[in-house]
């Protein structure tokens, strides 16, 4: 796998730890009819076996910028950074495959079509 | 909120070919994205089954998780006539699965109010199997839309 796609794995099971993390979030979804376990515990592991196939400096990045900003990946939609909203430089986008960094605001790019 | 406006027939599957869980999740995930895209949010609707089935009981499930690689709601629904294998809560097969992807950035919320619409239509749709009738998915999202209007005018 990529790290770019392993960062947006990690991004993603992150979203979810947070969302139903906390118990007052947990029953906005309660509320509506979903059952649903505190999920720190149940996908901690997960989380775990996940972040250990990322290489160490790449993860202190991605946990550095999640310091910083809420979301540490912001995607590019038609050459645009969604995380500051700034044109990114167009030989950016021969390189998607690679982890880079929005020069202006600093967090890991995707590219989404 | 206004489930009708949000469903495409090109994403309503009135005659699922899986049985279980997993493989259903798959089939509707694949009506929205591909390859490897596909992959990453399959595996995060099952880290979110494992906290809890979203099978809510009476046959109807409603997968859900937000995504890094959507950047609107994302609807699919799928229909068994079957049934899924689904670990419901109330351990009953499932015959109609509404799949939801929500962006991660999302100001109004539409996510949970898509949620709760879904569950509210689902009490109307289970009567009298109401949901097995539409033989299109363009009468599948006509039904949901008169249903929805029933129920605002209800309020
Ligand atoms: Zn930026």
């Amino acid at each position: 796998m990529k790290e770019i796609e392993l960062l947006i794995r990690l991004h993603d099971l992150d979203l979810l730890l947070k969302e139903l993390g906390s118990p007052e979030r947990r029953k906005s979804f309660q509320s509506i009819g979903f059952k649903i376990k505190d999920p720190t515990k149940k996908l901690a592991q997960a989380r775990e076996k996940l972040a250990r196939k990322i290489p160490k400096p790449l993860l202190a990045r991605y946990e550095r910028i999640r310091q910083r900003y809420e979301r540490a990946l912001a995607p590019v939609i038609g050459g645009i950074c969604y995380g500051c909203f700034i044109r990114l430089p167009s030989e950016m986008s021969t390189r998607r495959d690679e982890v880079q960094s929005c020069p202006n605001c600093g967090r890991i790019i995707y590219w989404l079509e | 909120m206004n489930l009708s406006s949000l469903l495409v027939p090109e994403r309503v599957n009135l005659s699922l070919r899986s049985k279980k869980k997993e493989s259903v999740i798959k089939e509707l995930v694949g009506m929205i994205k591909s390859g490897k895209d596909a992959d990453v949010i399959i595996s995060t609707l099952i880290k979110r089954e494992q906290l809890g089935s979203t099978g809510i009981g009476k046959g109807i499930a409603i997968p859900h998780c937000r995504s890094l690689l959507v950047n609107r709601l994302e609807i699919a629904v799928g229909r068994s006539a079957g049934g899924i294998e689904f670990d419901a809560i109330d351990k009953k097969p499932v015959y109609l699965v509404f799949l939801v992807i929500a962006p991660p950035q999302d100001p109004g919320n539409q996510y949970l109010l898509t949620l709760g619409r879904i569950v509210q239509l689902s009490k109307e749709l289970v009567k009298k199997k109401l949901f097995m009738e539409p033989q299109s998915p363009k009468d599948f999202i006509k039904l949901i839309a008169r249903i929805e209007k029933l129920i605002d005018r209800r309020k």
